[in-house]
């Protein structure tokens, strides 16, 4: 790679991590996970980077990578699913972030690609269609995907917002 | 959805400091840059059809220094599973010989390979050779892999290989399927999550694996059930990796070659998720799984607390030889 091509790397590394590193903790959950997710989407973005500039913005390039990340590394058996360690009832009602820990704890319990499409959606504000072009699949996967990822949260957080917003 | 964006941006309040450190970044990406390029120029001396499927594997790097890179191609389907492997293998001049009886030792090519040198052009300083399971030769699998590829030209990467089913037939064969088997256990479903096909590579959208589950109610609670099918050569779900004492996992070799594991894994505080893997000499992985607690729309249902299937039902799920593709 040219030292100007890697010196225009290095800047938009930079300007796009931080926006990078907080998608990938609402994907995993986990800041420690969520820093290796962003070290790995940036290195395979290095990787593909002449290219990829070359193409245009690469933005829309770089959040397909991370959730690719992502769910490559959810799909581990192991982690499959998992969910958040649930902390005890009447410690979190005792607790101010209550709500935040109901959220992140709804989060954890959604299927690894509802909570991606979730993320691309409605954090992003990717389209339906990009959102598609991104998870590799077709726009009715994504509408359905998120019609059951909204569903769920319904039922564990009882949010009637969640309910008339999506139907927007 | 303002309400759900605002939620989610308020779990980053308390966002720890990032180890940022763009050198580090920028280190690994040359190092993956030099890793592909290496795997291109490798995969090229074994014909065209090489090149789309090679990929750099590691195999003799040590403590982290660069001494030595094994570059492997991945072979067709059938192949694999009937033919043998091919490996490119270059090493420095100075440590060739150990390199490759290392590599020898590993067990990847047997131990009677089919070693031949391939020219290295201007790295005079590196020897570069071919090492087979014995009888085969890597232009060899390559005729065969060009033979059974049908003309992709629109998917950069991915494992080679042909459905004999349209994908959403398959995944609705597999649903179908699993929710007789659970049904036939007495158990009654209260929601499915059809199987779908699941990309590993977004970018050429090729699907690796499938993938369904089911919630199942009982007087006691909510649990689920999901099968994952996916074939060896893909090579794109990292399943079981270590079996180890700490997930209660069990390898037995089954009398047709199988090999069948078992494991329990504590997802949570109260959470289980028993688990039966069966690796079939035809390349098809099927795992099983159950957990004492429901993923769909019964999340947050009350749990089952044990589990719906016993280890042998999960096992004789797993073993099932409809849940293939």
């Amino acid at each position: 790679m040219s030292v100007a091509n890697e010196g225009a790397f290095r800047a938009f590394a930079l300007s796009r991590r931080p926006t990078l590193r907080r998608s990938a903790f609402l994907l995993c959950g986990d800041w420690h996970q969520a820093d290796d997710l962003v070290q790995s989407a940036l290195v395979k973005l290095y990787v593909a980077w002449t290219r990829v500039r070359s193409d245009g913005p690469p933005d829309a390039y770089l959040h397909r990578i991370l959730v690719r990340c992502y769910l490559d590394e959810r799909r581990r058996p192991w982690r499959r699913e998992s969910p958040v360690e649930l902390v005890d009832d009447a410690e979190s009602a005792a607790r101010p972030e209550e709500d935040l820990l109901d959220v992140r704890a709804a989060l954890a319990r959604l299927p690894k690609r509802q909570r991606a499409t979730l993320l691309l959606r409605f954090w992003l504000d990717m389209s339906v269609g990009q959102t598609a072009d991104a998870l590799g699949c077709s726009e009715g996967t994504v509408k359905s995907q998120t019609a059951r990822a909204l569903t769920t949260l319904r039922g564990l957080l009882g949010d009637p917002v969640l309910l008339t917003e999506e139907s927007s | 959805m303002t309400d759900l964006r605002d939620r989610l941006a308020r779990l980053l309040d308390n966002e720890p400091e990032a180890p940022y450190d763009i050198d580090n970044v920028v280190r690994c990406g040359r190092r993956a840059r030099r890793r592909q390029h290496l795997a291109v120029a490798a995969a090229s001396t074994v014909g065209a059809a090489g090149v789309t499927a090679a990929v750099a594997i590691p195999l003799l790097a040590s403590g982290g220094n660069e001494r030595s890179i094994t570059l492997g191609t991945r072979p067709p389907a059938s192949a694999a599973a009937t033919h043998g492997k091919c490996y490119i293998m270059a090493s420095p001049r100075k440590t060739f010989k150990q390199d490759l009886a290392k590599f020898i030792r590993s067990g990847r090519v047997g131990a009677d390979p089919s070693i031949n040198r391939v020219k290295t052009g201007k790295q005079k300083n590196r020897i570069m050779i071919e090492v087979c399971t014995h009888g085969t030769t890597a232009a060899e699998l390559a005729k065969q892999q060009q033979q059974q590829q049908q003309p992709d030209t629109q998917v950069p990467s991915g494992p080679p290989y042909d459905y004999t089913e349209q994908p959403e037939a398959i995944a609705s064969r597999l649903g179908t399927h699993l929710h007789d088997r659970v049904t036939a256990l007495g158990l009654a479903i209260t929601f499915t999550r059809p199987f779908a096909q699941e990309t590993s590579n977004l970018e050429s959208g090729r699907p690796s694996y499938y993938d369904g589950n089911v919630d199942v109610h009982e007087a006691n609670g909510y649990a689920d059930i999901g099968v994952q099918v996916t074939h060896a050569v893909t090579e794109q779900v990292p399943f079981t990796g270590e079996c180890t004492d700490a997930d209660h996992c069990v390898e037995t070799k089954l009398p047709d070659g199988s090999i069948l594991r078992t494991a329990q894994v504590q997802a949570g505080k109260g959470d289980v998720i028993l688990t039966a893997e069966v690796h079939r000499p035809d390349g098809v992985i099927v795992q099983a799984q159950e957990s004492n607690y429901p993923f769909g729309p019964d999340a947050g249902s009350q749990p089952h607390g044990g589990q719906p299937l016993t280890l042998d039902q999960l096992v004789a799920l797993a073993k099932d030889a409809a849940f293939t593709f």
